[in-house]
């Protein structure tokens, strides 16, 4: 590698960084937008199921943006090793954040429409898989 | 009613093993191409994050709704 080109490369490497974490923070957007319809859709039914699914998509939606914000953004975590300690870190903290989410919620919220919020939570990791597949295909 | 209980140990338990067994091939198989291609890290790890994220969906699903038995069915 000549000397320009590895004076280049951390550069680089940050803004690839930058890039997915705003193709991220994207998809996140458009969930969030997703949880509000399937909300409006949910208080045709009834006020329960209408903040049973609001929490299902906070559920989802809080511990993977620490995840992402955890993981992606650190922008000079560019050795595999301070990566992977970074991404094991992020989900860690990802699967605690979940775990008191869901205890606090099944706790602290009663009455609670099961169906409707599972089936948020449900629905939007399956939007999340698609989404992302289809942002990243290209491989970039 | 200690049936509730199992039930939800063993969805908590059985995802906790198929997630740590799932990140550990991942995380494994991410150095192994780090360290052919050094270069390739940035890329390596956006496509890490995407699986990280397919492979503890499952799980996460199954700690939800583990959680539900253990506080709002059998508590």
């Amino acid at each position: 590698m000549r000397k320009d080109e590895a004076e280049q490369a951390p550069a680089a490497r940050s803004r690839h960084g930058q890039r997915s974490f705003r193709g991220f923070m994207r998809i996140f957007l458009l969930q969030a937008a997703l949880i509000l319809l399937v909300s409006a859709a949910c208080l045709l039914l009834g006020r329960v199921e209408a903040y049973s699914a609001l929490l299902g998509g906070g559920l989802y939606l809080i511990p993977n943006l620490y995840f992402t914000w955890r993981a992606l953004g650190n922008r000079h975590a560019n050795s595999a090793r301070t990566v992977l300690v970074s991404m094991y870190a992020s989900e860690i903290g990802k699967m605690m954040l979940a775990v008191a989410l869901f205890s606090a919620t099944f706790l602290l919220v009663r009455p609670l429409s099961p169906f409707s919020l599972f089936g948020t939570f449900i629905l939007l990791q399956l939007s999340g898989w698609m989404l992302q597949v289809k942002l990243f295909k290209t491989g970039s | 009613m200690e049936l509730l209980y199992i039930a939800a140990a063993l969805m908590l338990g059985l995802g906790a093993i198929g997630a740590a067994i799932g990140i550990g091939i991942l995380g494994g198989k991410f150095l192994e191409g780090a360290a052919r291609q050094p270069e390739l890290v940035p890329l390596l790890r956006t496509q890490f994050f995407i699986v990280m994220g397919l492979v503890d969906a499952i799980p996460m699903i199954g700690v939800g709704l583990g959680l539900y038995v253990l506080f709002a069915v059998a508590g």
